[in-house]
């Protein structure tokens, strides 16, 4: 019986703003969609794309970047250079067949706990309404193509000898719901 | 004693690094005098069943060039790496999966449709396409199975190192063999070049800007380009930043900016998503407008980014396309 | 396995496959070699020994025409030059002429001038290329040589060291001209539409005059030496290949 899925975000919250909004929201008693894992960065300018990929890769439906407002950066410029990653980001993953929707930039000051706690609630469910990124499993699924061919190579050789004379057969490929 | 036995071979591959080889010049004659070739078929009639007959392990170091992208292919890498002592990646393609990797933002059935029945250049009445089973009076003549996903070579097999580049030089190759023969190799996984980026070497550095912002990125054709100033100084997107040293900085030289096919340095896992990061960041506009134009100036990031490294990105593929299907 | 048990039992398994195709009547070329690309030949014969059928089978895709779209246009000349490594440049200027016509523009006199010294010189050196180490081993050194010898190194031993480095340098100064240009060799980067990206320095044209006239003499030189007489010590680097010899039977 397996559990129903439930999306899987994963946030990097600068501490001087949208971190302490999160404390607030929690200190406030707000309550929220649990589906989110807070990573906190000291400005939203920390944030490396490989990041935000990385999150994806790993398993992540979305990433959310929480920065101060244009203007209040404690860095002066760290939020702008988050903008303009985001931007650029934003379009490629498009590109490479990822929802805009599923990452997201908001800027929210220290004040907002109410702010936080609506992003959060509408981005899980707008991920929801997406369904799973999944992509360890997609990568697991492409590359059965490959571990398909490594066992026929070995049970081949096991039953004939490691000349590849004749050649390989590649076994008809499954099925599998894209 | 006998020599030691060294193979080249190609995968998904155009050849260039095989000239890249053959562009050691006289010192060809000396690689020759020490190593035994056993498989290069771009200039010698070795064939793979010479190579399935040696001992595992019988071949000290195959050196092999381009991407995975047939069953073919995969076979001959686990051939390749059973019968070698060192698995080299040699070349982008196969570090990374080079520009065949663009492939990746495709579909499989997208590329046998368009190169088998919809490009204009084609005439396919029977809308044939490539048979993996093919049966004629008893002949059977057959092809390998064209892959979903392209892959670089160690997401097919291990591999000891790797020698990047678009092609390789002939200066890193010479190094190669020369550590290769001497036994004088760095931790197994290594990439065979300095582990700096390419400004280091470039003779534009002078003038690469510690401070640059971007009002606009210009296109290659849209200026004429000082021939001694940095490229990004002038607006012009260059990989240099994010890509490894080792080329001599050559297309500087030709007067055009890097693309980035040396790879990465051991610093940075995903090189499109770095170099991605850099530009934008340094854009000068402030608000959403602004700076949506002025990144309007790169059409084609994943082109620009991934060039070579696709592959290897974190994300590998565009991820909404399928991954198998019923048959061909 | 031990050692020599797989070795006794590879070689057995390779005869008693060749002995399968024997008799079947079955001859496998695989991979052909010396050229660029991948191939496979089977050849079935028939009971006189003649050629039944013959299938050449290409295992190699990867699909230019279409991760080529979506690309900016001045970007196919580096693009479209990684089909092959060997002819780069052809890729490379034939992409470079369709964006002239893409932008509606004729390339200015010099880079005509400097499109047409660097083609030039490719097809001189890629044709060396195909005459010492792709087709000519089948000629110089011969199709009955063993495999061994079949190559660039078995073409030396034939024509002698001296004039093999003259081949080897020879191609290696041409080579560094294109480079001159085009950043590097093996797909370079001068393609500009209306153009190219590196002028000629003034101060480099007589080295390139010079090497120019070394490449004709050198081209002079090799057919000279491929339609000389065919007695020895001097050896011809063309032997007939007749149509009798083509055609003869295999057992």
């Amino acid at each position: 019986m397996t559990k129903e899925w439930s999306p899987r975000i994963v946030a990097f919250f600068c501490n001087w703003c949208t971190y302490t909004a999160a404390d607030l929201a929690g200190v406030s008693r707000l309550k929220y969609a649990p589906n989110v894992r807070i990573i906190r960065l000291m400005c939203s300018g920390r944030v490396d794309p490989q990041f935000i990929l990385d999150a994806l890769a790993r398993g992540a439906d979305g990433v959310l970047i929480g920065g101060c407002h244009p203007g209040d950066c404690h860095y002066v410029e760290g939020n702008y250079k988050m903008l303009r990653r985001f931007t650029l980001l934003r379009r490629m993953l498009a590109d490479l067949g990822i929802e805009p929707e599923r990452v997201r930039l908001e800027w929210i000051s220290a004040a907002e706990g109410e702010k936080v706690k609506r992003v959060i609630n509408e981005m899980t469910e707008q991920i929801k309404a997406l369904g799973p990124l999944g992509l360890p499993r997609k990568f697991a699924e492409w590359d059965r193509e490959v571990i398909a061919l490594a066992r026929q190579v070995r049970d081949r050789e096991a039953a004939a000898g490691p000349c590849p004379e004749r050649p390989l057969t590649p076994e008809p490929q499954e099925a599998v719901h894209a | 004693m006998p020599k030691p036995k060294v193979a080249f071979y190609w995968c998904a591959s155009c050849g260039g690094c095989e000239e890249t080889v053959v562009d050691l010049a006289e010192d060809i004659l000396g690689v020759v005098e020490k190593v035994d070739i056993v498989l290069w078929p771009v200039a010698m009639d070795f064939k793979y069943k010479d190579v399935a007959a040696l001992d595992d392990g019988a071949i000290f170091a195959t050196l092999l060039n381009g991407a995975i992208r047939t069953s073919e292919q995969e076979e001959l890498a686990v051939l390749l790496r059973r019968k070698s002592r060192y698995l080299i990646a040699y070349g982008a393609c196969a570090q990374l999966g080079g520009i065949p990797a663009l492939a990746n933002q495709f579909s499989r059935e997208q590329v046998l449709q368009f190169n088998y029945e919809d490009a204009p250049s084609v005439v396919n009445p029977t809308r044939t396409r490539p048979q993996v089973h093919f049966e004629e009076a008893g002949r059977t003549p057959h092809l390998p199975e064209f892959r979903h996903v392209v892959r670089a070579l160690d997401q097919v097999v291990d591999v000891d190192f790797y020698v990047p580049g678009c092609p390789p030089t002939p200066n890193l190759t010479r190094a190669a063999f020369e550590a290769l023969l001497n036994g004088n190799l760095p931790p197994k996984g290594s990439v065979l070049a300095p582990d700096v980026a390419l400004c280091e070497e470039c003779t534009r550095k002078a003038s690469k800007p510690t401070n640059v912002s971007f009002t606009e990125f210009k296109r290659p054709h849209q200026a004429l380009w000082d021939s001694g100033q940095c490229f990004l100084a002038q607006g012009l997107v260059c990989m240099g930043p994010a890509t490894r040293r080792g080329c001599g900085a050559a297309c500087p030289q030709g007067n055009m900016p890097c693309t980035g096919c040396f790879g990465p340095t051991s610093r940075v896992r995903d090189q499109g998503a770095k170099m991605l990061s850099s530009l934008s960041a340094n854009v000068a506009a402030r608000d959403e407008e602004g700076i949506r134009r002025t990144l309007d100036g790169l059409p084609d990031p994943v082109g620009t980014f991934y060039r070579y490294g696709l592959a290897k990105s974190l994300l590998r593929r565009k991820v909404n396309l399928p991954a198998g299907s019923n048959g061909h | 396995m031990e050692s020599a048990v797989q070795q006794t039992f590879n070689q057995g398994n390779l005869r008693a496959n060749a002995a399968y195709r024997a008799a079947r009547r079955q001859v496998t070329i695989d991979p052909i070699t010396r050229l660029e690309g991948h191939g496979k030949i089977d050849i079935y014969l028939d009971e006189r020994g003649d050629v039944a059928r013959a299938y050449l089978q290409v295992p190699e895709l990867r699909g230019f025409e279409v991760f080529s779209l979506g690309r900016p246009a001045e970007d196919m000349p580096q693009i479209t030059s990684r089909i092959c490594g060997v002819c780069p440049t052809a890729h490379h200027m034939a992409s470079t002429k369709c964006l002239d016509d893409l932008y509606q523009v004729e390339p200015t006199s010099a880079g005509r001038k400097i499109r047409e010294l660097v083609y030039n010189t490719f097809v001189l050196e890629d044709h060396a290329l195909h005459f010492y180490v792709l087709g000519g081993p089948d000629f110089i050194v011969g199709p009955e040589a063993p495999p061994a010898e079949r190559n660039i190194v078995g073409v030396i031993g034939k024509v002698g060291l001296e004039a093999g480095k003259r081949v080897i340098s020879t191609r290696k100064r041409l080579r560094e001209l294109i480079a001159y240009f085009g950043g590097k060799v093996v797909h370079p980067v001068l393609g500009l539409p209306g153009g190219v990206s590196k002028p000629l320095a003034p101060a480099d044209l007589p080295e390139f005059q010079q090497l120019a006239k070394e490449a004709v003499a050198f081209a002079e030189w090799t057919k000279t030496r491929s339609t000389s007489g065919s007695s020895p010590p001097t050896p011809t680097l063309t032997a007939p290949a007749t149509w009798a010899w083509w055609t003869r039977k295999t057992a």
